[in-house]
């Protein structure tokens, strides 16, 4: 299958095409049925997705074109110059109901009892176009019913239509190919190699490309009928590539997400993170009111009690302590409202300099600050012409990102991945370094001197590291080599071009709001460190749970047990909350109002989907309360007398979440909260609302026919439509790269050329060298969480709750694939699976940090990151 | 009596040590490819074959020159693919050339490829004919030893190799696209079209696909001239062609003839006439997927032109002969039952159609048909004929339309629950 053309830029000339009468200019190498939408003429589809290669494989799309004796497919035709094709003439009718006909000669026609059935591109182009009534006199074929091919996607084979969607999409998109029709013709079957398990991080969209209910997801299976859903559009919270997404609710529970396209951030795409971790919205346990400490006990109180508390305690800690004593730690997964008045709150009115929105870092300033964040717009990372990837998991840390980077590795766009352990990018890289664990910035001074040519001829090259760098001892170093990497072999505007990006769904407006140490202030992890030798004395924790994350557990605990205060600020129990003297039970992102930025620096807006459970507050309603009661300076006092009032209307203004008529949009209008930010910095002008994204042809709703057809079928009643197997996508030719976007600010760098001073990286003593595995440690897509939490099928597909070892390693400990192991460091000692990974160098094992099950994070000490570790079969 | 005619193809059939390179290039072997490297142009040697008008012939006629004259000279890497898949019932020439000459074969490839540019050639040999796959490796190796394959072939500065890829058992193989797949690794499933094969082929690149017997033909219009080989056979399509006979005849079998000899006398002179003396019933001259011809009809010319005109396809020549005792609605489920095992279900016409044209034709033949069949069975046909991704859909739907036409009694007695044939249905099946 030969990869689909695309409408070429607007230097190419540009042909005249007629269909069904209507003209329409395009660029040459449009496909016919690109040309008809163009021209309002809705040609029907399932095979052809202007994302996947072409199939040619369905025939539904079948025009009649002038001077050409046969029909033509309009997806895999081409426009010329003067074409003149016809989609309303008898013999394309003819065409449309005989492949109906023929689709459903063995189609179960099982819709009474079929998830897609009301959003069914099968259902409904065969109400459309179909024969009406049967002609076949035999029996249909059987196959597999409710097969699951992993965790979260279930087959129904006798429901597939063979368009091959899925399959493409895995093969080229996600570049997982796991998925495969086996034997031949109408017996041909879906599955997977041996019928193991999907393991992709991308499943989910083969669920939104199916146009019929072949491929259902488990986890929403039998949960609603499309008609009796709420939807609200709003951001992914999972990660700063900030997807577009729609939450649909039932009965005032989030019950499944969907993809919304966004040509800039994610196209149609979601990573399974995205598609299937929801639950911790509506199923998952949440702290649904304020919680005060009694003795052993959190016991609820009111807010207003509660909230005089923590004030009171701050106030007296940092009277008597001095306001340096208070550390704020947290607000990545805050609006950029919200943590525009955190940092208010703490630096002008409480007037500390200790506060970071990254938990475990380690650098208050220096090239990791300056280079945090993506310095081109997402959609740009397509069009780069060679990548450096050091200390960066893209797939795992960033998976529609990583979709980006594959569509240039795909083109052959050559990449060097700088990796201590394997990782799934080096599958498509052209050149991998396996660093030494800590060896990092070693390799990439390495690589300076001697940069391929490629690299140093590239004239759009990426430099990228990732998250782990703000935890890592040597992560301020990897940061400054990556840098002078690039400087050197790039020239010396080559810092646009290098990034260390963050992993939190709002990092980057968190650090743009400030949330970063002030002057004097110490880096989040220091706060840690600081609070456990006594020098600070009040903690206030927002979104984050470090008893579990931070890389020390013992620290933690001690950190914890020391403080005077602990005040925690979240949406769900966790590990550290259960330790806290006050709980402040707060919104999650899809229950709030306000905008987000993501990894690119584009302010994206949020509306809320569902209302907070119980008498959960949203991180703004529980800030300005508190803001209210300090005695602020100015500005904060004047920002919060201008802006306070607003906020219950904002609140009012929400939609009752239990009882929406069906098919109702929950989405707010756009109330006082908004305003809020807008007063408050200048940068907050060209907030990015979210366009219609619908190509005026969408499916279904722009079908020509739609008229004619009942509501039901086409969902017609709905306000906005998700996108769905036959959409008709906006193609990026129209749409310029985020740039002239007034909601994109790309992240700006430091006017600086010179190259970062190198110190030798402070490579902790190895005291246990020469004894057991290094352990190599990072956070990886789907783990155990609070944003994950309840998600267990989703955690179950990852199956990484495993150490992953070589199989020198595992023989020599007689472990086989799939044992239990007991894994022993002089910091702690935990209980985990072996995997074998082959290609794991000898002497090195790796383990989640939120491998679901395992504390890996007992086996770590803030100086010890990469400890010795003996594995033994339990 | 027809005229006497000199093997060419099959001309080293049953000489001893036939398949050795030394009685190859005693009996005027490698000459072709001599004469090329050492006195022709790539150009020259396209032209020449261009002159000859030497037709696929693997079944669509296309002429070999200009389809070698499609792929651009400027691309860096191309390829050849050599259809030696062969899996149609009813056709086995390139099985009995193989065998007979391999190295003519190789010596075609080798001239092709100099004339094209080409420096990597596959053979796609069926999965069955494992015979023949070895017969072609020792002829590689045997051309490799003696120069003739690799770098710097002859001392010129051409260089090729040729690669052996035997195929896994799928009829939807010989399509030259699912071909390609097939060397890809992948799924053997047809590409759509543009981009077309001489642009974007084998692994990318530009790819000239050609049938054996059509690359067997060329050492002979470059050793002998393309005046020599149209002097054989009709102007529109000549040359040599190895025609299988098979089914209901005395003697069985490959039988090289000019093109356009008609198919009377392929039948009664070459192939001895029916078997056991009883009468033609009916004749599919263009393997399973052609219409089949009535007695009254087997004057016609064996050739691309004429027999289109009789409302038929030449195919690759696989003649199968029906004696009175077989009725056409056996036959056809029987090759239905073919097109649907198959057929390799990347689209919907041939995937769905070609199973319902199956139920239909098995249900006429045993005597269980409906008052509508006749009707559906065209209709079914006809929603894949001219629908499909590629021609297979076509050869699937045209053997029961042409049958419906031209043997409407047979049909007709079915649908009454009997059979016009004296004989206990299904007994081909």
């Amino acid at each position: 299958m030969s990869d689909q053309q695309t409408v070429g830029s607007a230097a190419m000339t540009d042909l005249k095409v007629t269909i069904d009468d209507v003209m329409v200019e395009v660029p040459a190498g449009t496909l016919l049925i690109e040309a008809a939408g163009r021209a309002g003429v809705h040609i029907p589809r399932f095979c052809y997705h202007p994302k996947l290669s072409l199939a040619g494989a369905c025939r539904l799309c079948a025009v009649q074109i002038d001077k050409l004796p046969k029909l033509q497919t309009a997806c895999t035709t081409p426009v010329a110059d003067g074409m003149v094709a016809h989609t309303n003439t008898p013999e394309v009718a003819e065409a449309r109901r005989s492949v109906i006909e023929f689709l459903l000669v063995n189609h179960p026609l099982d819709c009474p009892v079929c998830d897609a059935a009301g959003e069914c591109p099968l259902q409904d182009y065969s109400h459309l176009y179909g024969p009406g009534e049967s002609r076949v006199t035999f029996p249909k074929r059987r196959a597999a019913k409710a097969e699951r091919l992993s965790p979260l996607v279930v087959l129904d084979m006798e429901r597939c239509i063979l368009c091959y969607r899925c399959t493409r999409f895995m093969d080229e998109i996600a570049g997982d190919a796991e998925l495969a029709f086996t034997d031949r013709g109408s017996t041909s079957v879906l599955g997977t190699f041996d019928g193991a398990p999907l393991r992709s991080k991308f499943q989910g969209n083969i669920i939104e490309l199916c146009p019929c209910g072949a491929l259902t997801s488990e986890p929403y299976r039998f949960r609603a009928r499309p008609q009796d859903l709420a939807f609200g559009d709003a951001i992914c919270s999972h990660c700063a590539v900030g997807c577009a997404v729609r939450y649909e609710a039932r009965q005032g529970k989030v019950v499944r997400v969907k993809p919304r396209q966004h040509e800039a951030v994610n196209e149609v795409w979601l990573c399974d993170k995205g598609y299937f971790g929801y639950d911790y919205v509506s199923a998952a346990p949440r702290l649904e009111q304020p919680l005060v400490r009694r003795g052993d006990d959190l016991v609820p109180g009111r807010w207003n009690d509660v909230l005089d508390h923590v004030v009171d305690r701050l106030r007296a800690i940092a009277t008597r302590y001095g306001p340096e004593s208070v550390g704020v730690i947290g607000g990545s997964r805050l609006t950029n409202e919200e943590a525009t008045l955190l940092a208010r709150i703490f630096s002008s009115g409480v007037g500390t300099p200790n506060i970071d929105h990254r938990s475990g870092a380690r650098a208050a300033e220096g090239a990791l600050v300056d280079l945090a964040g993506l310095p081109v717009p997402i959609a740009d990372v397509e069009h780069a012409d060679a990548f450096v990837l050091a200390a960066f998991d893209p797939s795992e840390e960033l998976p529609i990102l990583w979709l980006r980077m594959r569509k240039a590795l795909r083109r052959g766009v050559p990449a060097v991945v700088i990796s201590a352990r394997p990782i799934d990018a080096e599958r498509d890289a052209t050149v991998v370094i396996r660093a030494a664990p800590g060896g990092e910035a070693a390799a990439l001074a390495a690589l300076a001197t001697d940069p391929p040519a490629w690299l140093r001829d590239a004239k759009a090259p990426l430099y990228l590291s990732g998250a782990t760098l703000e935890s890592r001892p040597d992560g301020e170093s990897i940061a400054r080599a990556l840098a002078n990497l690039a400087l050197a072999t790039s020239g010396p505007d080559a810092l646009g071009r290098t990034g260390v990006l963050m992993r939190a769904p709002n990092a980057m407006g968190a650090q743009q709001a400030g949330l970063l140490p002030g002057a004097g202030g110490v880096a989040g992890g220091q706060i840690i460190a600081s609070a456990a030798e006594g020098r600070i004395k009040a903690l206030y924790l927002v979104g984050v749970d470090p008893l579990r994350t931070f890389p020390d557990r013992a620290l933690v605990e001690k950190a914890l047990r020391t403080v005077l205060l602990l005040i925690v600020q979240d949406i769900a129990p966790s590990a550290t909350a259960g330790k806290a003297h006050v709980v402040l039970a707060a919104a999650a992102l899809p229950e709030k109002e306000g905008t987000i930025t993501n990894v690119e620096g584009r302010r994206q807006r949020l509306a809320p989907v569902v209302q907070p459970p119980g008498e959960a507050r949203t991180d703004l309603a529980i800030l300005v309360d508190i803001a209210a009661r300090l005695d602020l300076r100015e500005p904060a006092s004047e920002f919060l007398a201008r802006n306070a009032r607003r906020l219950p209307e904002a609140a009012a203004a929400l939609p009752t979440a239990g009882a929406p008529g069906p098919g109702t949009a929950m989405a707010a209008a756009p109330s006082g909260v908004h305003g809020v930010y807008a007063g408050a910095t200048p940068a907050s002008k060209g907030v990015t609302t979210q366009k219609p994204f619908f190509a005026p042809g969408g499916w279904p709703l722009g079908m020509p026919g739609s008229a004619r057809v009942s509501p039901i079928h086409l969902g017609a009643s709905l306000p906005s439509v998700p996108l769905s197997a036959g959409e008709e996508i906006l193609r990026t030719a129209d749409q310029p790269h985020g740039i002239a976007d007034p909601g994109l600010r790309t992240p700006p760098r430091r006017d600086r050329r010179a190259p970062y001073p190198v110190a030798p990286p402070a490579q902790p003593q190895d005291r246990d060298a020469g004894n057991g595995l290094i352990l190599m440690t990072a956070p990886l897509l789907l783990g155990s969480g609070t944003m994950l939490a309840h998600s267990e099928r989703l955690v179950d597909s990852a199956a990484r709750g495993a150490i992953e070892l070589s199989p020198l390693d595992a023989t020599a400990r007689g472990i086989t694939d799939g044992d239990p192991v007991v894994i022993q460091s002089r910091h702690g000692k935990v209980s985990a699976q072996a995997r074998i990974v082959p290609a794991m160098p000898a002497g090195r094992a790796f383990l989640a940090e939120n491998a679901p099950g395992v504390r890996t994070n007992l086996l770590l000490a803030w100086s010890d990151m990469l400890p010795r570790v003996e594995v033994t079969k339990a | 009596m027809s005229a006497a005619y000199d093997p060419v193809l099959l001309q080293r059939r049953g000489l001893e040590r036939g398949q050795d390179i030394d009685v190859y290039e005693r009996t005027g072997g490698y000459q072709a490819l001599r004469k090329a490297i050492g006195s022709l142009t790539p150009e020259a040697v396209t032209k020449e074959v261009s002159d000859s008008n030497l037709r696929g012939r693997g079944g669509a006629g296309f002429p070999a020159g200009r389809k070698w004259s499609f792929i651009p000279t400027d691309a860096p890497v191309k390829y050849l693919a050599v259809n030696a898949d062969e899996s149609e019932p009813g056709t086995f020439n390139n099985r009995v050339f193989i065998d007979a000459d391999p190295h003519a074969l190789l010596e075609g490839i080798l001239l092709c490829c100099y004339a094209v540019g080409i420096g990597d050639a596959y053979i796609y040999i069926r999965g069955e004919n494992a015979a023949g796959a070895r017969t072609l490796e020792r002829a590689v190796a045997q051309a490799r030893a003696q120069g003739y394959i690799g770098r710097g072939i002859l001392g010129s500065a051409f260089s090729c190799e040729i690669h052996i890829f035997r195929g896994a058992g799928a009829y939807i193989c010989g399509e030259e696209t699912a071909l390609l797949e097939s060397i890809e690794g992948r799924r053997p499933q047809p590409r759509s079209r543009p981009p077309f094969p001489a642009v974007v082929g084998l692994f990318g690149k530009p790819t000239v696909i050609n049938n054996v017997e059509t690359l067997g033909c060329v050492p002979y219009v470059i050793d002998r001239g393309a005046a020599w080989f149209k002097s054989i056979g009709p102007a529109n399509a000549p040359g040599p062609k190895l025609y299988c006979l098979s089914g209901h005849v005395e003697r069985p079998g490959v039988y090289e003839r000019p093109m356009g000899t008609p198919l009377r006398e392929l039948i009664e002179e070459h192939a001895g006439g029916i078997l056991g003396g009883r009468e033609l019933g009916f004749v599919i001259p263009g393997a399973a997927a052609s219409t089949a011809l009535l007695p009254a009809e087997i004057d016609v010319a064996m050739e691309y032109d004429a027999l289109r005109t009789a409302g038929t396809e030449l195919g690759a020549g696989g003649i199968m002969v029906f004696d009175d005792t077989v009725c056409i609605v056996d036959a056809l489920a029987r090759l239905a039952r073919f097109f649907r095992h198959e057929s390799c279900g990347k689209c919907v016409p041939c995937r769905e159609g070609t199973v319902w044209q199956h139920i239909i034709l098995e249900r006429l033949a045993a005597g269980n048909g409906r008052s509508d069949d006749l009707v559906r069975l065209r209709e079914v046909s006809e929603q894949i004929g001219g629908k499909t991704l590629c021609a297979f859909g076509d050869f699937a739907a045209s053997p029961p339309q042409g049958a419906l036409r031209k043997f409407p009694d047979h049909f007709a007695a079915h649908l009454a629950g009997g059979c016009p044939i004296s004989r206990p249905s299904g007994a081909l099946r």
